[in-house]
């Protein structure tokens, strides 16, 4: 893949850099080391929707391209969700494509459906107090599992110290937590499955 | 990411379990790759790994939103604010009486409302106040300290527009 340039490096010639301008250049070297990681695991995800290399190759330039331009306001633990969520977009704005015409679908980015729609907003809103109100009720231990690895960024090791429990039960109780918020978001599957 | 978990650790994980742990980078190179191939090898594989993705993505900022502040913290806070804000009150009826020595019944009253605060005795030199003049109503007979209190209060309990701005901008 070829991947677009990068933004101009600060030369000392240039004038004093805005603190904001330094903090672009943060998130994007993270985010970049984010794409890095998970590079293979996009192009196989991609490829399992999408017949041609090239396409898949198309596809992950699209991903990175969006991440430039859009990945500043993605928290550090959801990047590489973020970065399976814009694929699954991509690869699917792609078949759309072919499907209707490329023509009219050339200006439409792979998530401005979603913001336009009335419905799918009000939905959205649903579902995060869904979320919210389950979150709330969730046992205090799993809660905090949950808050230590993705609000304080913790790996699961540093979880298990701080809680003074076993790893595998700090992973066991991320999971359960997983669980339960998961069938918020997906009210069709079965309730009845208890953990 | 965790580059000493031990490869026994995984034999039991589910597919939930190696799709978390991918998404959160927790997996070790090796795990990574195994867990990658399976990615490309299994549809299901993949949708359930976008199926998390969308899970972690709605779980993140809701996650971020909630206060995570121990209760034990959250009531020492409390405390002290209750505490700032009687000793404050204490600091305004004893100026006054100071200055009009005809409030001893208010004094009495106001050091009661302290105490109720606190085991501790607050004096009144503790708390540093900006008195407003105008909640003291010095011609008049009454001195209306609950008013003020209520109004003191409210100045250090809510945060200011700054400390909002502080606030919002440090939570971004």
């Amino acid at each position: 893949m070829t991947r677009p340039t990068t933004p101009e490096e600060p030369t000392p010639n240039q004038p004093t850099q805005s603190l904001k301008k330094i903090n672009d250049d943060d998130w994007r070297a993270d985010f970049r080391e984010a794409f890095r990681s998970v590079e293979s695991g996009l192009r196989r995800f991609l490829s399992t929707r999408l017949a041609q290399p090239s396409d898949v190759d198309d596809c992950l330039q699209s991903v990175f391209l969006t991440m430039e331009q859009d990945g500043q306001s993605v928290a550090a633990v959801s990047r590489r969700a973020w970065l399976f969520r814009v694929a699954a977009n991509h690869s699917a704005l792609h078949w759309r494509r072919k499907a209707v015409g490329e023509k009219a679908l050339t200006k439409r980015s792979s998530t401005e459906h979603i913001e336009d729609d009335p419905a799918a907003r009000m939905i959205e809103t649903e579902t995060k107090d869904r979320l919210r109100a389950c979150i709330e009720q969730l046992p205090g231990n799993y809660r905090d599992v949950i808050r230590l690895r993705i609000d304080e960024n913790l790996n699961f090791e540093q979880i298990a110290d701080r809680l003074d429990i076993p790893l595998g039960t700090a992973l066991t109780w991320m999971r359960r937590a997983t669980q339960r918020l998961r069938r918020e978001l997906e009210p069709e599957q079965d309730h009845d499955n208890k953990d | 990411m965790n580059e000493t978990r031990n490869h026994a650790d995984d034999l039991d994980w589910d597919d939930a379990q190696w799709c978390q742990l991918y998404l959160l980078g927790e997996l070790s190179p090796e795990q990574s790759e195994r867990f990658e191939r399976r990615i490309g090898e299994s549809p299901e594989i993949a949708e359930q790994l976008l199926s998390h993705s969308d899970l972690l993505l709605a779980i993140a900022p809701e996650i971020a939103g909630v206060s995570h502040r121990p209760i034990a913290a959250r009531n020492r806070t409390q405390t002290f604010a209750m505490v700032a804000i009687a000793a404050s009150l204490m600091a305004v009826v004893t100026a006054g009486w100071y200055q009009r020595q005809r409030r001893s019944e208010e004094l009495l009253i106001a050091r009661a409302w302290v105490e109720t605060f606190s085991d501790d005795p607050v004096d009144s030199r503790d708390v540093v106040v900006t008195l407003d003049e105008s909640l003291v109503d010095t011609d008049g007979e009454h001195f209306d300290w609950m008013f003020v209190a209520v109004s003191i209060g409210d100045s250090l309990v809510q945060p200011t527009t700054d400390q909002r701005e502080r606030e919002s901008f440090n939570e971004g």
